[in-house]
C-alpha cells in the first residue's frame, strides 16, 4: 500500500513548510525541488518508457522519490511530450530511452484545420496523466502539493511542426507559426480545465523559447503572447500563476518574463540567482539553480554542499520565496548517493538557524 | 545593365545574409551564364556566411536566421555544384565526423556546425542523431576522418559521451582522432573532465578551434 511519510531528517511536511514560509514563521528548511526525471527510473528499477505510459509507475516513482529524499512536492503532468501527441505528434517512447519525436507531422499549415483540440484531453497520454494525478494528488492530501506541468506552447508547437522548420516558419511564415501556437495554447488550457478537480499547481517549461535559440524580438511576438495568456488562464482558475523554466541564460529576456503571470521562475544554472532574485523577487520566486552535470552529476560531496551553500546565500531571502533544485533535469546516469548529498546540503545550509546567521551576519 | 563580378559576388554574399531563398538559384545561374568563376562565386556564398556568423555574435542574428542563411548558402553551393566536377578529399582541410548521440535527438545544433565546417573547408561526414556511439568510430575510421565530433543538447543524457573517449582509449584509437564537444549544456569544464580535445560555445567558432587542434595555418 502506497503512503507518503514524512522524511525522517525533516521536522515538517512540506505542506507545513510552505505554511510557515507564508506566514513569516519559522521553519525547518527551504524548500527543495528535485527535478528527477528518467533518472527515476533507476531508482525503482523499472523502463523508462514505464515513466511516461504505466500509472502504476509514475505514482510509484513519485511515491519513491518523496518518501526517499523528502523533496518538496510531488509532480506529474503531460508535459511537453503528451500534448504534443494528444494534438497527433508522431512520439516514440524507447523502452530505456527518453521520448523522441519521429518526424513532424504537420508538413503544411492547411492540415491545421483539421487537428483535434476537442478531444485533446480524452486522448491517451493525457488520460494517463489523470489517473497518475488523480491517485498522487489523493496520497498527498495535507502532506505535500502536486504539480502539474503542461509544458510550454513553443515546445509543442516545435514537436508538431519540426523546430527547424517552426524556427524557419518565424522568418517566413509568421502569421501561420501565431496560429499553431493559438491552437496550441487552446490545448493546453484545456488541459488545465481538465486537471483543475485535484487541487493542482500548474507548471510550464518552455526550453525553445531559450535565448539560446530564439532572440529576444522572437520572444516577445512568439512567445510571451502565448505564455501570457496561459499563465493568466492559470491564475485566473487557481488563484496562482504557474512556475515557468525556460533554460539558458534568460537574461535578455527577463523584463519580459517578470511581466508573466507566474509565481515562480525556475533559473538554467547558466544564470547568475543572485541578480535573479534580485531583479525578480519583489514579484516571482526564484528556484533553482545548482548545475546538473558539473556539480550533482559530476561533485563530490564537498563540492556539492558548497555549490548548494552558494547558491542559498545567494537567494535565500528572494522576497517571493526561494526553492532549491538543479538549474535543469538530472542526468540519468547521476551517482544515486549525490541525490542524497544534494538533499542532505540543502537541509543543512536550508536549515532555518542557518538562514538566521545569514540574516543577522548582513544586520537584517 | 550587366554586373561586375564584383557586384555579383556582394549579390551572392548578400542573398546568404538577407536570407533570399526564392532569388539565390537564379543569381547563380545568372553568375554563371556570365563566365565567371565557380569556385569564386562558392567563396562569395561563403563570404556571406561569415557575416552571418559575425550578426550572430552580435546577436543581431538567433538560431532561426542561422538556419535560414545556412540554407540559402547551401542552395547555392548546390547549384554551383553542378557546373565542376565533385571535389576530392585531399582538397579539404580535414575530415570531421560529427553526429548526436544515442538519447537525443536534438540537431539544430550539430547542423550549424555542418555548415561552418563545410564553409571553412573541412568534409564533414554526418551520422546524424540518436546515434550509438560506436557508429561515430566506424563512420571515422571508414571515412579517413581526423575529428570526431559529438553534439549534445539534454542534461538528461549529455554525461553519456564520457563513455566515448573510453571506448575510444579501449580500442587504442585515442591518439588517432581529435574529439570535439558541443551544445549547449557542455562546459569547457565538462569538456575538460571528460577528456575531448576541443569545444566551443558556439559554431561560429569551430572552424578556428579545428585549426588550432589540427595545427593549420589559419586563411
Amino acid at each position: 500500500m502506497l503512503a507518503l511519510k514524512k522524511h525522517p531528517k525533516d521536522q515538517m511536511t512540506p505542506k507545513e513548510r510552505s505554511e510557515a514560509i507564508k506566514n513569516n514563521q519559522p521553519f525547518d528548511r527551504l524548500p527543495v525541488s528535485l527535478f528527477a526525471t528518467e533518472i527515476k527510473a533507476r531508482m525503482i528499477d523499472c523502463k523508462m518508457r514505464d515513466l511516461y505510459k504505466n500509472v502504476d509507475r509514475i505514482v510509484e516513482a513519485e511515491v519513491y522519490v518523496f518518501n526517499t529524499y523528502g523533496s518538496d512536492g510531488l509532480s506529474s503532468g503531460p508535459n511537453s511530450y503528451g500534448i504534443a501527441e494528444a494534438l497527433g505528434a508522431n512520439v516514440t517512447y524507447p523502452k530505456d530511452n527518453i521520448p523522441r519525436i519521429e518526424e513532424a507531422v504537420i508538413e503544411d499549415y492547411s492540415q491545421l484545420t483539421e487537428m483535434n483540440l476537442i478531444d485533446v484531453i480524452n486522448e491517451a497520454p493525457i488520460q494517463i496523466y489523470l489517473e497518475a494525478t488523480e491517485r498522487l494528488s489523493a496520497l498527498a492530501e495535507g502532506i505535500t502539493g502536486v504539480g502539474v506541468s503542461i509544458g510550454g506552447p513553443l515546445t509543442i508547437a516545435a514537436y508538431l511542426r519540426d523546430t527547424t522548420q517552426l524556427m524557419k516558419d518565424f522568418i517566413k511564415k509568421p502569421d501561420q507559426a501565431e496560429e499553431l501556437l493559438d491552437r496550441v495554447v487552446q490545448a493546453q488550457k484545456k488541459c488545465v480545465d481538465a486537471f483543475l478537480e485535484y487541487d493542482v499547481s500548474f507548471s510550464l517549461g518552455d526550453p525553445i523559447a531559450s535565448p539560446a535559440i530564439i532572440s529576444p524580438r522572437q520572444f516577445e511576438k512568439f512567445a510571451k503572447p502565448y505564455l501570457a495568456e496561459l499563465a493568466d488562464y492559470i491564475y485566473e482558475k487557481t488563484g496562482r500563476g504557474p512556475s515557468l523554466h525556460i533554460c539558458g541564460k534568460t537574461e535578455a529576456i527577463w523584463e519580459s518574463i517578470k511581466e508573466l503571470n507566474i509565481s515562480a521562475f525556475s533559473l538554467d544554472n547558466e544564470v547568475d540567482i543572485g541578480e535573479a532574485n534580485r531583479f525578480f523577487g519583489d514579484k516571482i520566486a526564484v528556484t533553482g539553480n545548482i548545475p546538473p552535470v558539473d556539480v550533482i552529476y559530476n561533485g563530490s560531496q564537498e563540492e556539492i554542499e558548497e555549490s548548494v551553500r552558494q547558491c542559498i546565500e545567494k537567494a535565500y531571502d528572494t522576497p517571493a520565496g526561494f526553492v532549491i533544485a538543479p538549474g535543469c533535469n538530472l542526468p540519468i546516469s547521476t551517482p544515486i548517493e549525490n541525490v542524497g548529498f544534494f538533499m542532505d546540503a540543502a537541509r543543512k545550509y536550508g536549515q532555518y538557524d542557518f538562514l538566521e546567521k545569514l540574516d543577522s551576519n548582513r544586520g537584517k | 545593365m550587366t554586373k561586375t563580378q564584383e557586384e555579383y559576388l556582394q549579390a551572392l554574399s548578400d542573398a546568404v545574409v538577407f536570407m533570399e531563398d526564392e532569388e539565390i538559384i537564379d543569381l547563380v545561374i545568372e553568375y554563371h551564364e556570365a563566365g565567371f568563376d565557380t569556385q569564386e562565386g562558392i567563396d562569395g556564398l561563403i563570404h556571406g556566411m561569415m557575416r552571418v556568423s559575425d550578426l550572430y555574435d552580435e546577436e543581431e542574428y538567433y538560431i532561426p536566421e542561422l538556419i535560414l542563411c545556412a540554407d540559402v548558402m547551401q542552395m547555392g553551393i548546390d547549384q554551383f555544384q553542378t557546373y565542376i566536377p565533385p571535389r576530392t578529399q585531399d582538397s579539404y582541410l580535414g575530415t570531421v565526423v560529427i553526429g548526436v548521440p544515442e538519447g537525443d535527438t536534438h540537431d539544430i545544433g550539430k547542423g550549424l556546425v555542418k555548415i561552418m565546417l563545410e564553409s571553412g573547408n573541412f568534409r564533414v561526414v554526418d551520422i546524424g542523431r540518436d546515434v550509438p556511439l560506436e557508429k561515430f568510430i566506424e563512420a571515422a575510421e571508414e571515412h579517413d576522418a581526423e575529428v570526431i565530433g559529438l553534439s549534445t543538447l539534454m542534461s538528461t543524457t549529455m554525461p553519456e559521451t564520457r563513455r566515448f573517449i573510453e571506448i575510444l582509449q579501449e580500442r587504442n584509437l585515442r591518439d588517432k582522432y581529435k574529439v570535439i564537444v558541443g551544445g549547449a549544456p557542455v562546459s569547457q569544464e565538462f569538456a575538460d573532465q571528460i577528456g575531448a580535445d576541443g569545444y566551443t560555445e558556439s559554431a561560429t567558432e569551430v572552424v578556428g578551434l579545428l585549426q588550432d587542434l589540427l595545427n593549420l595555418e589559419t586563411a
